[in-house]
């Protein structure tokens, strides 16, 4: 299985349409919008809308591409089609219900009707809060399992690795910042 | 009826390779068996062309893997569990051994054309004078029947043809060979080298030796080898040959000789002996999919299927004349298995070379040999080197910690400081009560009987491994290293044999019949054109990666069998 150049560019046209929010840092109180979510297998609509914001919140757009831009999420979906075990797959497909539920419980709204500012903050105790925990099952575990495959996803896309060089044709032990990009350059292109 | 040939090799790996090559090139028309599949070099199979995210599944293993229980000791082994190798690796769901409960064997196969040749770390070093005569002089295991000097002139054949960097490092017991160009070493390896070889006059710190072609010399050229890209993808296949294995070198060396047979899904099931002619006389195969039997005779047989799986063959090989294993009248068939082991260990930041980076993948590290052979202010005989290397890296992309978020993402992709890391690789002693047997009653899918493998570590071995420890930090401290963490397995964890993939044993070289399995030819005592050159022959395992010694042997052993071929005594 393998995210087809497709499915990237549907995943470049959600975060566009505003849902995955990246470069929206500087802006206060965005909803969510549940619209114009496509292209998932095994996530529904609300699914996919939490867990793409979840991840865009992971690793945001800044002066790199952030979850948003690499397809991250619908690879995910991919993931629990073909790749995930019966537990790994239930902690995911579970942790929106979860994370709203815990939203409720911390400061009385719908995780979704949260500003952003407020999302990650909720989001940013949680991941203390989990790795905190150690190894407990439950919620800290569901978040942990999805963090750890947002990441490597995210950080094994193309987008994500701009100075990996396919054939290196040589090793050199002792370079300077500038030689290293120049070797970098000249090996990629 | 039984196909008839002048030898047969069982097994296709790194020995099995060699012992092929050398017996086709000397004229004889032989036979290599190999239970696993068909592989092509380049093969279909190779994955070292895909980058990260071309890989299916990104490199993960499906985790419905862990639901079928499947492939649970390679997961356990770490670094090699990644799904675009996972076809080089043996499920042992599939192909069961046993072990007691409490004393686990990590028995690391790959069964296809070429063996474990594919997916080794291609470190290759000389073992030195000391690591032969280690036996003698500490009284354990059997004395080895050659010493160094026998073998040197057959490392100087092998490592011409396989192709080995190194650099001329002067060093008594890992002695210099025939070396294509050294890997350099980075920035901070140059600076740590410079301070432990300045602080002790036992210990130096060198570019590790490797099997991968930093130069093409006529003899890899002609074989269609190219030059190492520095990729450090080996263990996925290389499509330019520039690593050595079975698949890239020795088969293709055989093949044109016409001299060569390979039949793949053959699993040698038992060699068959005639005590009138004290010869093994066929080889007995059960095909891999339809279970019918074979069988195949020759007038020499090279076993080559790796020390355990060597070992199991022989004592499956009962009979009437030999009814606890064929070449075991010594009894000592399947004893002193023996591997590598690490288990400490230590790292270090590097300062001062904040603005430097090194640029492309070494496919090899570094090297502190064994400096502790003979020494007396020890509480362990032997001794152990390390390996390691220092790299600097982006601070790490990994889910596996705490932060989200803008700041978290930016504080990942700062580059961290160079660190330098070494792991000891401790000698295991030879003891007579590690061992692989036949389990009882339980076989596998083509009737033999499942290895059974019960060894452990002693007290030797755990003083190595507290030693190993202090020395890490000590020569780290040396090394200019801060911030230095170690680590060491406690003394009541039991300590997984195996797990080096250095299976070493089983069948021991020795000068007495009574006592040993092979003498100094790779030659069963018992039994005249019978020869073992993988892992098994080893009487001891010293501390430096043995597959060069494996090559070396079994050129040696292949000079001399058709030597006495051709003399009319075998």
């Amino acid at each position: 299985m393998g995210v087809t150049r497709r499915i990237l560019l549907s995943t470049g046209g959600l975060a566009l349409a505003g849902l995955s929010l990246s470069g929206c840092e500087n802006r206060d109180a965005i909803e969510l919008d549940l619209s114009d979510v496509t292209g998932f297998s095994v996530f529904d609509r609300a699914t996919a809308t939490i867990l793409l914001d979840v991840a865009d919140l992971m690793i945001p757009r800044t002066d790199t591409p952030g979850a948003g831009d690499t397809g991250t999420v619908l690879y995910l979906d991919q993931l629990m089609d073909h790749w995930a075990s019966a537990a790994s797959r239930a902690e995911i497909l579970g942790f929106p219900a979860q994370l709203d539920s815990h939203a409720r419980q911390s400061v009385g709204r719908a995780f979704r009707s949260l500003s952003r500012q407020a999302r990650f903050r909720l989001l940013e105790d949680m991941d203390q809060a989990s790795f905190a925990e150690g190894e407990r099952p439950g919620f800290s575990a569901a978040y942990r399992t999805l963090k750890r495959l947002v990441f490597h996803i995210h950080y094994t896309s193309e987008a994500a690795n701009p100075d990996y060089v396919a054939v290196p044709g040589q090793y050199l032990g002792d370079v300077s910042a500038a030689e290293f990009r120049a070797l970098v350059d000249d090996a990629r292109f | 009826m039984s196909e008839e040939f002048d030898a047969i090799v069982i097994g296709s790996g790194m020995s099995g390779g060699w012992a092929a090559k050398e017996l086709c090139e000397r004229g004889l028309k032989t036979l290599v068996l190999e239970r696993g599949r068909h592989l092509d070099h380049p093969s279909p199979e190779y994955t070292d062309f895909e980058a990260p995210w071309d890989m299916e599944f990104r490199g993960m293993v499906p985790e419905i893997y862990d639901e079928q229980g499947r492939y649970r000791m390679l997961k356990r082994k770490g670094w090699t569990y990644r799904n675009e190798i996972i076809q080089f690796f043996v499920d042992e769901r599939d192909h069961p051994y046993s072990y007691p409960e409490d004393r686990p064997f990590m028995w690391t196969r790959g069964y296809q054309l070429g063996g474990r040749s594919l997916t080794w770390a291609r470190q290759t070093y000389r073992w030195g004078p000391k690591d032969f005569e280690a036996n003698a002089r500490d009284g354990h295991g059997v004395d080895w029947p050659i010493r160094y000097d026998d073998l040197a002139p057959w490392y100087d054949h092998v490592e011409a043809f396989a192709g080995i960097s190194g650099a001329s490092d002067g060093l008594e017991n890992l002695p210099d060979g025939e070396f294509l160009r050294p890997w350099e070493m980075n920035c901070a390896e140059g600076v740590a080298a410079r301070n432990i070889n300045r602080s002790f006059e036992d210990r130096r710190m060198i570019i590790g030796r490797g099997a991968n072609l930093t130069e093409v010399r006529d003899v890899h050229a002609e074989l269609g080898r190219g030059a190492c890209q520095a990729r450090d993808h080996c263990i996925r296949g290389c499509s330019y040959g520039a690593y050595f294995s079975s698949l890239s070198a020795t088969l293709p060396a055989a093949q044109r000789t016409g001299n060569l047979t390979v039949e793949t899904d053959s699993v040698v099931s038992e060699i068959i002996y005639d005590p009138l002619t004290r010869r093994a006389t066929h080889v007995k195969v059960v095909d891999y999919h339809t279970r019918e039997e074979r069988l195949y005779s020759a007038r020499i047989i090279f076993l080559n299927a790796s020390a355990i799986a060597s070992a199991q063959i022989l004592l499956n090989s009962r009979s009437e004349a030999m009814p606890n294993g064929l070449a075991n009248t010594s009894g000592q068939l399947g004893n002193y298995i023996m591997d590598h082991f690490g288990h400490a260990g230590a790292n270090g930041r590097i300062e001062g070379l904040e603005d430097r980076f090194d640029f492309g993948r070494r496919p090899t590290g570094i090297y502190i040999p064994n400096y502790r052979h003979e020494r007396e202010d020890q509480a362990f005989v032997r001794g152990f080197g390390f390996q390691g290397g220092a790299n600097r890296q982006r601070a790490g992309h990994t889910g596996s910690r705490p932060g989200i978020g803008a700041e978290s993402k930016a504080s990942m992709d700062q580059w961290s400081p160079w660190v330098l890391g070494i792991g000891m690789f401790g000698e295991m002693l030879p003891y007579a009560d590690n061992t692989i047997r036949l389990h009882p009653t339980r076989t596998d899918n083509w009737g033999i009987p499942l290895a059974h493998m019960d060894c452990h570590i002693r007290e030797n071995e755990r003083a190595m491994i507290r030693q190993a420890e202090q020395d890490a930090v000590e020569i780290l401290t040396a090394a200019g290293c801060k911030d230095i963490s170690s680590v060491r397995t406690p003394d009541d964890e039991h300590v997984l044999v195996g797990g080096k993939t250095h299976e070493m044993g089983g069948a021991c070289m020795g000068h007495d019949p009574a006592t040993s399995v092979l003498n100094r030819w790779n030659q069963a005592h018992d039994v005249d054109n019978l020869f073992v050159t993988d892992g098994a022959c080893m009487s001891s395992c010293g501390t430096a990666n043995p597959s060069l010694t494996y090559m070396a042997l079994t050129a040696r052993a292949v000079d001399h069998a058709v030597q006495r071929l051709q003399e009319g005594g075998l």
